[in-house]
Formats: C-alpha cells, structure tokens, sequence
C-alpha cells in the first residue's frame, strides 16, 4: 500500500487517495455524530477527508474509551449494531478506493509508464512530493510544531495508539528509501540511473543520508506523541535529518535527472 | 564629417516593411498563444503576491484587467504588421507589453526584454512608409527610401543579442564541462534520430562549441553577402533545434524571421511582391527615388535617443563586472544581459518567522504564499529571496507580530555541482534593503567558474 501512495498520480490523484486514508489528525468532533446518524453521511464528500481512513479506524479501535474494555462496551452495548456497521464502513471504504487505484494503475499507468517518457518525470515529482510533504510534513514536521511555533502531539499519525507511531514513520522512509534503491532482483532505480550516468558521489550520499535519518528516527522513543511531550529538541532533529534527503532529492536528484520539480507549464530561456 | 554622411545615406524601404508585417504577425501569434494556453490566467492573474523590478514598484497587478492589456497587445500587434496608425500603435504596444513583463519579474525571460527593447526602437523607426495602410491612406507620406541607419540599428540590436549570447559563453562551465548542456542532453535519449547520440560526452561538447560559434559569428556571416544564404540554413537549423529540444516557446520562430533583415533589398521586394500577389493588392505608384525624411526638429530628438538606447544595450551587459562573486551565483548584474541557457539551477529555500516578543519560531510553507512557478524562480534569485522575506515581513505585520524576524535556509545546485547553501541562514532578511550594491548576506560559491 505504501508503495501505491507514492504514485500520487492518475486515479489516486483524481479521487485524493492518500487524504481520504490518511489525513491526521482526525476530525474527531464529527466521528460520534457520524457513527449514530449514518443515514446522512457520505464518506464520498471531499469535507469528510478528515474524518474516515485509517485514523478513524485508530479511533474506533484505540481512542473510544480510555480501556479495551470500555472500548468493548461500544460494540457490545445497546449501540452496538451502529458502532459495528460503522467500522465496517470505514474498513470498505479503504478497500474500494484501494482496489480502485490499484486496478487503475495496473490497466492504465504501468503500460504508459513504460511507453511515455514524460512519466518518469510524473513519477519523480510524485515520489518527492510524498517524501516532504506527506512523511517529513505530515509524520513529522506538525507534531514538532514546525509551522506554527507551538508542538502539536495531536497531530502524530496514529494519535491513538501512539506505541505504533515510531514504527509508521520508520516503515514509511524504509519504502523510500527501497524504491530509491530499487528491487533487488530489477536493475532499474534511481540509484541505478545515478551510476548509469557517473553521479556515483551523488548517490553514495543520499544512500548515507537515508542511513542517518533512519539511525536518528532509531533512538526516538516509540510514542511520538511522549517524545514532542518529553523532548521534542529531537524531533526537530529528526526534520532535519529528513531535510537533507528532501534537499539531496529535490535539489541534486532532480537536477541531474533533468526532471522538472513543477508542473506549472511556462516558457523557459 | 564621416558620421553624418553615414546619417544622410538611404536605401530601400522594402526591408523595414517585411519587418514590420513579420513582427506584427510574430507578436500577434505570442499573444494568442500565451492567451490559448491559459497562462494569463495561471501567472497574472492566480498569483497572491507579485515580485517587483527594483525601481518599479509601482507597476501594480490587474487582476483580470490584464486579459484587456493581453487584448491591446493583440490588437497594436495587428496595427503595427498592416501598418495602421504605426506609431501610436508602436507606443501602446511597448508600453502595453512592458506593462505586462513589469508586473512579476518570475516570469523574466531575455525572450520577452527583447521584444520591449525591439519594440522601443520602433516606435522611431520609419516602419510605415511603403506596403502599409498609412502609406495607403496619406500618399504623401509613401516613401521607397529610407536612412540606412534606420536598417542598421535592427541589425545592430539583433547582432548585440547574438554576440553577448554568445560572449557569455566563454566560460569554463561551457566551454570545459560541457555544462549545462550535458545535463539537458544526456537524458533527451528519446529525441527522435539525434537522441541515440545524446548519451555521448563527445556530443555535449560538439553542442556547446557549436553553440557558443553560432552566438559569436552567426551575424558577421549573415552581413557578409557571399555567406549569408549559407548562414540563414544555418540560423534555421540552430533555433529549430533549440525549439525541439528546449522549452523556450516562440523565440526561435522569432530569430528565425527577425534575421531576414541581413537580406538585400531584391529579396525583401520580391517579398512583398509575393505578398502583393496572393493577397491581390493592388501596388502603389510611388516614385523609385521618393525619399522618407524626418523633419529637422524631430530628427534632432530621435537620432539622440537611438543612439543612447543603443550605447546603452552595448554597455548595460557589462555592468555585472561591477559586483564580486561569481555572476553565475550571485546574479548580481545577470538580467537584461541576453545570458540564455546558460545555467541549471535547482533551488530549495526554506524561511523561519521569528517571533522576538514571545520568542517562539515557525516556518513557513512557500505554497501558502506562491505559485509553484514564482517558488521555483525564487528560490534560486537573492533579489527574489529579499522582496519575499519583505513580503512575510509585512504578513506577520499586519497579522499582529511586532518587528518579525526572517530567516532563510537555502541551498543552490548549479551546473551540475551539489547543493550548496545560498544565504546566510543567520542574516535577519527583514532588515535588508534591496538596492543595487552588492547583497553581502549571499554566501560564497566554492568554486570558481572562469571566462567572461
């Protein structure tokens, strides 16, 4: 699925795919009047982004009640079968619009991409874009506080089961840095096109820049949400860390690809 | 006295009108297309924040205004090309036109300052005076010969923007490591024939060579008649070329017309005898010796002007020699100066707003302010850099922040170099003035690049 969200692109593109999966934080306010009105609601609609995906499962999983059993209580008590049917909803949800880019891009984009050009340069944009915008943004910058001066531990990834959080922004510069190097087994990557055309230097540091983020994320305590709280110095530290990546991506990547970092079409000199 | 022998020297009109009718046709097809593709909209319209020439700050954006200045544009452009009340038409053109390339420097390109120099030069010329509509209309205004400076100042224009292009040239990236053409190349494989060749270094330097030839002599064979027809095929072949490889829209179509003025007056006649006969006009019966001439007093005025305009495009190229640092990096004196192609560079600038009173810090998200074009162009221009950090400046201002402080981290690739760090991440941008001195809150290129 990681892999998919990279090619923002296409399907995942038209229909928002990763917001409608993964916007953090949640609208939480909106959660309990959905659960028992469900008549009303359209998960469809671009205003519910925030209120579906994979952090309205946490919070229907992880953040109902303060205990498992309470949280129990939900899908037992007298409000079960709209606690129940709700949660499927959202599980539905995720796979239809899954399966749907999925499809799309087995029917539509894997032969274009080998055939066009042009969608190196698509594929390129969207890998960074999803590297700072979505991991170091997203995972990161939000809950240090970046944008705003003040640290928001509400916005971590998975607010509500916090111990996974650690491991979502771990699993998610893990598959950047595997689709920078490329399957084992196929000889085509990035990397690969960087020693193809003599830029070994380059591609030795973004290899050991991919290295030193993931040693700093290593000795960050599981809990995002604990680390802003305890030391959030260290999350800031992470950024940086991601930020020289972005640079090595956005800046030196993309200049020796010769790939354009905006779609906004304009003559140039 | 040699001087005003050469003033008082004629030749035909005949050039001045193929110009003309081709300029006008050139500027018509630019504006409809900028119209088509819905760039009016994306970059003079969308934009929340525009960057300022220093100096001409009080060019102000018109929102969708500008789509009646695109139209005047559209309109003069076919006024000048049949020759209708030519010099009215000539000034709202170039004011107009300028107007528009005022409003956002992001969208600078030497392409665009030659059409507002070109267009300048115009409104003085005696573009009018045979094959137009005012030459129709007031017969005694018809003239079949014109002062030959009137031809050579064209011809002097086009030949400063082929031999500075190709001055600048001579440096060590282009001449020695083939950058950035290498870069542009090695990648375009899928070109079709030529593309096989493009991953061969041998290929990076034959392009950079050549192209740095073609800029510096292109108009020494073009004045000289026995190469001209040689050199015109070879004027084709290089701005196709550039046309198909790069993305620099209607320049090459406008060179390629542009030059024709290197002709003789045979060819340009026959030209619009050609003309004459498919569009079946009838031709009129002006004397072959009638002679156009300014009048004493205005010819007093114009001949000053033209000639401190063209004094002045010999001499402002070279102002860059004033600064320190490396041109390339520095940009201090690298507008206006007809570099084309010469750099590729990739910027990432990344500003922090400090809060002094409360003493917390945030950053900003360029997004929120720009479009991905003005973001791409700033990040790699200090002029840019500052009016930005200005702009945020007087955000955080008006959103209730006393004397915010901006800083910025930003890193610079070029000519294939790895990043470096641009700006002094420690110099608060907010109590910068923007001038024409050099910006010492640049930091220094580790290289050096050698060469003019």
């Amino acid at each position: 699925l990681l892999t998919i969200i990279f090619h923002g692109f296409g399907l995942a593109d038209e229909i928002n795919f990763y917001q409608n999966l993964n916007s953090h934080p949640l609208n939480v306010d909106e959660i309990e009047s959905f659960i028992l009105n469900q008549e009303n609601v359209n998960l469809s609609s671009v205003l519910n982004e925030d209120r579906q995906g994979f952090p309205a499962l946490d919070y229907m999983l992880n953040g109902i009640a303060s205990t498992d059993e309470a949280i129990v209580m939900f899908y037992t008590g007298s409000n079960a079968l709209d606690y129940t049917s709700f949660l499927s909803k959202l599980v539905n949800r995720i796979e239809d619009l899954t399966d749907r880019v999925v499809t799309d891009w087995e029917t539509n984009f894997k032969q274009s991409f080998s055939r066009d050009s042009g969608f190196f340069n698509v594929f390129v944009n969207s890998y960074i874009q999803y590297f700072e915008r979505r991991l170091r943004s997203s995972k990161v910058d939000f809950p240090a506080g970046k944008f705003d001066g003040t640290p928001s531990p509400e916005t971590v990834e998975s607010f509500y089961s916090p111990q996974e959080s650690r491991a979502l922004l771990v699993e998610a510069l893990e598959s950047s840095r595997q689709l920078y190097l490329g399957n084992n087994n196929e000889n085509l990557s990035l990397s690969q096109i960087l020693i193809d055309l003599e830029e070994e230097g380059l591609d030795a540091q973004i290899k050991l820049e991919f290295l030193e983020a993931q040693n700093l994320i290593a000795t960050l305590d599981e809990s995002l949400v604990a680390q802003v709280n305890i030391d959030n110095t260290k999350l800031l530290e992470t950024r940086d860390a991601l930020q020289d990546v972005v640079r090595l991506l956005k800046l030196d990547l993309t200049s020796k690809l010769n790939v354009t970092i905006t779609f906004q079409d304009n003559d140039g000199d | 006295m040699l001087l005003s022998t050469y003033i008082n020297k004629t030749t035909k009109a005949a050039p001045l009108a193929v110009f003309r009718i081709l300029f006008g046709l050139m500027m018509l097809l630019s504006t409809i297309r900028f119209w088509a593709y819905g760039w009016i909209d994306s970059v003079y319209v969308q934009p929340k924040l525009f960057f300022s020439y220093y100096g001409f700050e009080f060019i102000k954006p018109l929102g969708k205004w500008t789509y009646l200045l695109f139209f005047i544009c559209g309109v003069t452009s076919i006024l000048i090309g049949i020759g209708y009340k030519y010099r009215l038409a000539t000034v709202v053109f170039f004011l107009s036109f300028t107007y528009i390339e005022l409003i956002d420097k992001t969208t600078y390109l030497n392409h665009y300052y030659f059409i507002s120099v070109l267009s300048f030069l115009l409104i003085f010329l005696p573009l009018n005076t045979k094959f137009s509509v005012d030459a129709y209309l007031k017969p005694h205004k018809q003239a079949n010969l014109v002062p030959k400076w009137t031809i050579d100042c064209i011809k002097l224009l086009l030949a400063v923007v082929y031999i500075y292009a190709g001055l600048a040239k001579i440096n060590s990236d282009w001449l020695v490591e083939a950058q950035p053409i290498k870069i542009w190349l090695r990648t375009r494989t899928d070109f079709p024939i030529l593309g096989s060749f493009f991953s061969y270094n041998w290929v990076h330097y034959v392009f950079s060579w050549f192209g740095m030839l073609y800029d510096v002599f292109i108009v020494f064979f073009l004045l000289y008649k026995p190469t001209r027809k040689i050199a015109y095929m070879f004027v084709i072949i290089f701005h196709f070329l550039t046309w198909a490889l790069f993305p620099i829209g209607m320049f090459p179509f406008i060179m390629i017309v542009s030059t024709l003025i290197f002709f003789g007056n045979t060819f340009h006649e026959y030209i619009l005898k050609k003309i004459a006969k498919v569009l079946k006009l009838r031709e009129l019966n002006v004397s072959g010796l009638k002679e156009y001439k300014f009048s004493p007093s205005v010819r007093k005025i114009v001949i000053p002007i033209v000639g401190l305009f063209l004094l002045i495009q010999l001499l402002l190229p070279w102002r860059y020699l004033m600064y320190p640092g490396e041109l390339f990096w520095t940009e201090e004196g690298y507008r206006f100066s007809w570099r084309v192609m010469l750099v590729e560079k990739v910027g990432l600038a990344t500003f922090t707003v400090v809060n002094p009173e409360k003493g917390n810090r945030f950053e900003i998200r360029n997004n929120d302010f720009l479009t991905d074009f003005q973001i791409k162009q700033m990040s790699t221009q200090p002029d840019f850099i500052l009016e930005y950090a200005h702009k945020l400046r007087d955000h955080y201002i008006a959103q209730g922040i006393q004397n915010p402080e901006i800083y910025v981290e930003s890193y610079v690739t070029l000519n294939g170099r790895l990043n470096q760090q641009f700006i002094h991440p420690k110099i608060n941008l907010a109590n910068e003035k923007e001038s024409f001195a050099h910006k010492k809150w640049i930091l220094p290129f580790y290289e050096t690049i050698k060469g003019l």
